[in-house]
């Protein structure tokens, strides 16, 4: 760049867009690029190529590399690694690869800084203090430009980049919910100090609430904050969120932090008072905590808003789609049923292909016509033609259908609707299980599971979570291949190719990370049938050294082998032990509890969570009398606790009642005398293991952290008594 | 059919939901440690430093040398090579810099080891040659193709600086160029690729 009216060369442009242009040239460039519309064009294609490059998806490499690894360890095979340059490049070489003189002083001097630098750190050590993430502005405006300034503990500290990963949340109100960007790279922090990075990235003019997590660049490891992560909340030119931001912010945290929901909902009924989805979502929300004394006191208000918001639209010629439908859910929450029924009769006339119109009409199509199988999906049908991929309600009511009494081409049909709402393998694979039923879907079945293998097996981080490391995710994956490849045995062997059948399933069973002592008896069978009985041994030994497999399980299965394979049995089963344990914990992260936790006893006394565990490994059971599934799982699990209290498991089981006489006389009915019962009347374990529904169970660490969450008993007897032992002896070496 | 799918999802273990996990975990085995036992010859704690680098390497070897195959080469060559090359490494401050310098050197090793082959035949494979998926778009497929047609040392500045975000001193010393060189390389790099995209 010499002269106005030139262009400047590209590299002033690049250095621009990088933000390393030096200053002198700074104020010539603006004005040069403030009237030529090409060099602007480049800057734009710069950024935009920034962008992509940084956007590229993680690449991952492919399974069984380290048992192949291990063999060329085994076989003595030596290889010699440096981290810098053994050979030199020629300066001008682009090719890189070009041999020529050692390296050069400078590199050789910033090396031994490196070496000082890592002896440095090593004398006084990171301290392993809390990170931060500060945004600045820190309540931009819409599409603002940020800067992201990240002080890292000690996890991310030694990086020289880490990456801001977030979900954006589009800002929009309405009874609908939008949910937030599949998480995605937001921008690179490059370090500036010891342990602080920065960078900075634009906010889409869409965005109105967004939620970061920091990584390290690959996603090994993830500071997502205890789960809670770092978000931006967009402000208006007065400084306050708008209403849609605010609505934005309580669908990205609906789920995952149900206080920080509430306080949200609350806040966006004082700045926004006319808003009757914030009262609507304030009283769905609230009526959740209240007690149901005070429940009652607290809806009258409630209702008095409803009164209020309707007064001022029955005097509206043409209200909103969204605001009709707003009001018909809030009447329906207050059980005003006359009030719901109105709105929604305004709502179903004047706004038919509102998507919570289409979500009624589906329902009430459903109800009506369910027993009569082909007007009923004649009218779901004629439903979708008018308006498409409207509700998901309608895709669920008509695969129902569908599944209840339609033929094989309405399964297909509703299967793939239901899918545009579900995307992602684990709904293909429960709908795959289904067609595959019928012998007129099978080819077309089984050449989607293998499209669906070959997704699985190429992109295994594709759905990675905001705060799920890359090794979390491809361990939460591995039991979607083992789904898949068991799916794609069970369908070979219905189409009599049983050489297929045994591979898929062989390969199904050995999916690194899942554990799965059914699939590998059965394959273990199969492959024995074959005459491969080396296969099928370490099968049934992993089948056998199951925890909560019947007594005499593992008798019949080694009996079958005779006095013979003895020793090879033994053995087996030694390595299938250490497989299990070493599995169930790769697939086991900790938690700690947010805070503090207090129950009481039967007496009435207060006890804190930590007392009651006593440093020993705690398996909580949180249930209600008032709930079936409670119900039903309280004779196992009663049985289960006697088990984990044998193996020196402390059992607690919570309820969200206060004591009572007439609790004890459940109690005593129901046999569960046994049971240490204690009472959470203050819903503080509630909220700290985020019970949103009975019974849930948990097993707690020693040190009070939470190991694994569960709805269901089903394998929290495995889990536990694996686990358990483990804690245990963590405990007795750590003495 | 069915009977079989009913008794795999009996045992469910297969079935639970994907849980949001913190990375408390981490914090369980230092990197400090696994270095240590692994320099030992402890090869329990070789794979689970495989385990949480594995990703990082292989994906670093597959950005610069743009094949597959060789992407897999390096990863196993510097899980093989690492308890000895452990013994040069000072502290765990920088261990993951320090892997991808290795990851990057072996890389590049690699190529030019295999460069009179290429001589001779052409360039087969690249990244868009690993098997590809149904979700993935068209724009990185062209991206993809774009930086494969850079010469290595150019995509080996740009993936190194851009994607893996090594400074120019740290990119010249793991390339045996001056940190200006590596600065100069970049900005052709991202020309050559603008004008291949445009």
């Amino acid at each position: 760049m010499t002269e106005e009216g030139t262009h400047p060369p590209e590299d002033l442009l690049i250095s621009l867009v990088e933000g390393s242009l030096d200053g002198r040239h700074r104020p010539r460039i603006h004005r040069h690029l403030s009237t030529c519309d090409r060099c602007r064009s480049v800057v734009a294609a710069h950024r935009r190529l920034d962008r992509r490059l940084r956007a590229l998806p993680d690449r991952h490499p492919p399974e069984g590399g380290w048992t192949r690894i291990r063999s060329r360890l085994d076989a003595g095979d030596e290889v010699r690694l440096t981290p810098s340059a053994t050979f030199g490049a020629t300066e001008d070489s682009e090719s890189g690869l070009v041999d020529g003189p050692g390296r050069s002083m400078l590199a050789a001097t910033a090396a031994a800084a490196l070496v000082l630098l890592f002896v440095l750190w090593d004398s006084t050590g990171l301290p392993a203090s809390a990170s931060t993430l500060r945004f600045h502005p820190g309540t931009p405006s819409p599409g603002a430009d940020i800067e992201a300034e990240y002080v890292a503990d000690s996890r991310l500290a030694d990086r020289d980049s880490v990456v801001l990963r977030g979900m954006l949340y589009p800002r929009s109100a309405g009874s609908s919910d939008v949910g937030g960007t599949a998480p995605g790279r937001v921008a690179i922090l490059r370090r500036t100090s010891e342990r602080t990075f920065a960078g900075l990235f634009s906010l889409p003019d869409s965005v109105g609430y967004a939620v970061f997590a920091v990584e390290s660049p690959g996603g090994a490891v993830v500071d997502d904050r205890n789960r809670r992560g770092w978000e931006i909340l967009v402000h208006d030119e007065e400084g306050n969120p708008s209403y849609g931001a605010l609505a934005a912010k309580r669908r990205g945290l609906m789920g995952r932090n149900w206080t920080l929901a509430l306080e949200t909902v609350r806040h966006a009924t004082r700045l926004h008072p006319e808003e009757p989805e914030a009262w609507w979502m304030r009283w769905f929300m609230e009526k959740e905590i209240a007690g149901p004394e005070a429940r009652d006191s607290l809806r009258d208000r409630f209702v008095d808003r409803l009164r209020a918001f309707e007064a001022s639209v029955a005097d509206l010629d043409d209200p909103s789609g969204d605001k009709l439908a707003v009001l018909m859910h809030y009447a329906r929450s207050l059980g005003i049923q006359t009030s719901a029924s109105r709105w929604r009769e305004r709502l179903l006339k004047m706004a038919p292909s509102h998507p919570m119109a289409v979500q009624e009409r589906a329902v009430e199509n459903g109800t009506r016509l369910w027993g009569q199988p082909d007007q009923l999906l004649a009218a779901l049908d004629s439903l979708w033609a008018n308006v498409g991929p409207s509700h998901e309600t309608l895709a669920e009511v008509g695969y129902q259908a569908a599944r209840a009494d339609g033929g094989p081409e309405a399964l297909r049909r509703w299967g793939e609707r239901l899918m545009q709402f579900k995307p992602g393998p684990a709904v293909a694979l429960d709908l795959y299980g289904e067609w595959g039923d019928r012998e007129e879907l099978r080819t077309l079945t089984v050449a989607r599971v293998e499209e669906l293998l070959s997704v699985l097996e190429s992109e295994p981080g594709w759905n990675r979570g905001l705060f799920e490391s890359a090794e979390e995710v491809r361990r939460s994956n591995a039991r979607l291949r083992q789904r898949a490849y068991s799916l794609a045995g069970a369908l070979y062997r219905e189409e009599g190719d049983s050489e297929a059948a045994l591979r898929a399933l062989t390969r199904a069973a050995s999916v690194e990370d899942v554990w799965n002592p059914s699939l590998f008896r059965r394959t273990g069978d199969l492959l024995a049938a074959t005459g491969d009985s080396v296969r099928a041994i370490d099968l049934w030994a992993r089948a056998a050294v199951d925890p909560v497999a019947p007594v005499g399980y593992r008798d019949s299965l080694g009996s079958v082998l005779g006095p013979g394979r003895r020793k090879a049995w033994n053995s087996a089963m030694d390595r299938a032990r250490r497989d299990m344990e070493e599995t169930i914990l790769r697939r086991t992260s900790f938690r700690s509890l947010p805070e503090e936790v207090r129950l009481t006893d039967g007496t009435g006394r207060s006890r804190s969570l930590s007392e009651l565990a006593g440093n020993r490994v705690t398996f909580v059971a949180y249930w209600s009398r008032y709930c079936g599934y409670s119900l039903e799982d309280l004779p196992e699990l009663q049985r289960i606790a006697r088990h984990l209290e044998q193996d020196g498991v402390r059992v607690l089981a919570v309820t969200a009642e206060a004591a009572s006489e007439e609790l004890d006389r459940f109690l005593e009915a129901q046999g569960l005398t046994d049971l240490p019962v204690f009472h959470d009347a203050e819903r503080e374990l509630a909220r700290a293991l985020e019970v949103w529904g009975t019974p849930r169970y948990a097993l707690l660490d020693g040190r009070g952290r939470v190991a694994f969450e569960r709805n269901e008993l089903d394998t929290v007897e495995r889990r536990a008594a694996i686990l358990g032992a483990w804690m245990r002896r963590q405990a007795v070496y750590a003495r | 059919m069915h009977g079989l799918e009913l008794e795999f999802s009996g045992s469910a273990m297969d079935r639970e939901e994907p849980k949001a996990a913190s990375s408390d975990q981490r914090e369980e085995m230092p990197t400090r440690s696994l270095i240590e036992a692994a320099s030992g010859g402890g090869r329990a704690a070789l794979e689970c430093l495989y385990r949480r680098y594995r990703q990082d390497v292989y994906a670093l070897a597959l950005r610069i040398s743009g094949s597959a195959e060789d992407a897999e080469d390096v990863l196993q060559d510097v899980f093989v090579g690492l308890p000895g090359a452990l013994e040069t490494f000072r502290g765990d401050g920088n261990f993951d810099s320090w892997i991808r310098r290795i990851a990057a050197n072996r890389t590049l090793e690699v190529l030019r080891r295999k460069k009179l082959q290429r001589q001779a035949t052409p360039r087969v494979g690249g990244i868009h040659g690993t098997p590809s998926s149904p979700s993935r778009t068209e724009d990185r497929l062209t991206l993809e193709k774009a930086l494969d047609e850079l010469p290595y040392g150019l995509r080996a500045v740009l993936v190194l600086r851009e994607i893996e975000g090594f400074s120019h001193h740290e990119i010249a010393d793991m390339l045996g160029i001056r940190p200006g060189t590596s600065h100069v390389r970049l900005h052709r790099a991202k020309k050559r690729l603008r004008r291949i995209l445009s």
